[in-house]
């Protein structure tokens, strides 16, 4: 019998697509912005995390899911300031939609206005996977090197922000945020590049500023304003 | 790291076809994978060459062919290749772009013998 070619001009990740686009469907009804949070390993997403959940102080209400391939380490840190779920992958160096959601559903979700997803320490494979966020964001901080955008240029392609983190160490180091912003903005020309340091606070009131206004933005898109 | 999840997904799909569309024996499967999809074909290739073997009992050969980057300027409509993942147009410099191609990861087609119902019996 001779074979014959079938056509069949499938995108083999439309299942996870459609998956994730719900899932930002069914948060966006419930007035709530999800942020996918990705960087190297220890970059500062928990220090931020926490100057955020400190700076806030329960209002707006958030919580966390924090992904890690051991421990709960970060949950532990976390825990005293906001609801927070530890994803265990076991292995594996980025989340996955499931994964997210089974943590989802045991979160205390009563009033709910932002959802942080603190993805596994990576700055290749989170680029990756669509998480169902609103946003995006890359955190990369002054001791990595301010060459980082052009060398991981689907973290910054793929991201709706970029926070520079440790501000605090630029006398110490030899990092540009002149350089970094413009090496970032040519993988992404309209990306915001916010600089902090979640060691003092520094710039942390303009980030949350920025997140604010980012839902205000979601709930008028969605006619939830009011 | 991830190839073997995709290469998992791109088999369990395949498989699916294979059913709904009545195919006997696979020979070929043909994958598009895009420059910017995050995904390295050598390493899709490797993983298909050994899980394609816990599925099939003879052998399927992947073809991969790589999809450029391309993107297209929104500020002069310029259509251009983006090189060395720099998102900015050759022709005005303007960083307003939008990507046309490259990111895919389409299955395309497969080569596979046709399972009929009256066997043998040719039009």
């Amino acid at each position: 019998m001779s074979a014959e070619t079938i056509p069949i001009q499938k995108d083999i990740q439309s299942q996870r697509r459609a998956e994730a686009e719900a899932w930002r469907r069914s948060l966006t009804a419930r007035g709530i912005l999800c942020v996918n949070m990705i960087s190297s390993p220890g970059a500062g997403k928990t220090s931020l995390l926490q100057a955020m959940a400190r700076h806030w102080s329960g209002r707006p209400k958030m919580a966390v899911l924090v992904g890690d391939i051991a421990t709960d380490r970060d949950a532990q840190r976390l825990a005293p300031l906001v609801p927070v779920r530890q994803l265990t992958t076991g292995g594996a160096c980025h989340l996955e939609l499931p994964l997210v959601r089974n943590g989802w559903d045991q979160l205390d979700q009563d009033g709910l206005e932002f959802l942080f997803i603190e993805n596994i320490g990576n700055l290749v494979c989170p680029a990756s996977h669509d998480l169902g966020e609103h946003l995006r964001v890359v955190v990369l901080s002054v001791t990595e090197g301010d060459d980082k955008p052009g060398k991981y240029p689907k973290a910054f392609r793929t991201s709706q922000a970029c926070v520079i983190n440790k501000i605090d160490l630029l006398p110490y180091v030899p990092f540009s945020l002149s350089a970094v912003t413009e090496d970032a903005h040519l993988v992404r020309s309209d990306l915001p590049v916010m600089a902090v340091s979640a060691l003092n606070g520094d710039g942390i009131a303009a980030w949350c500023c920025f997140l604010v206004a980012q839902r205000q933005q979601l709930l008028r898109d969605a006619n939830l304003d009011r | 790291m991830h190839e073997r999840s995709l290469v998992k997904t791109l088999i369990e799909q395949v498989l699916e076809e294979g059913r709904v569309r009545g195919l006997g024996r696979i020979h070929e499967v043909r994958l598009q994978i895009g420059e910017f999809s995050g995904v390295e074909p050598s390493l899709v290739e490797s993983a298909f060459a050994e899980m394609a073997s816990e599925s099939w009992d003879t052998a399927v050969r992947l073809t991969v062919e790589v999809v450029p980057l391309t993107a297209t300027c929104l500020t002069c409509s310029e259509a251009f290749h983006v090189e060395s993942f720099r998102f900015v147009c050759p022709r005005c410099g303007g960083g307003n772009v939008q990507v046309t191609a490259g990111e895919e990861l389409r299955l395309v087609s497969v080569r596979a013998e046709r399972q009929t119902a009256c066997e043998g019996v040719r039009p």
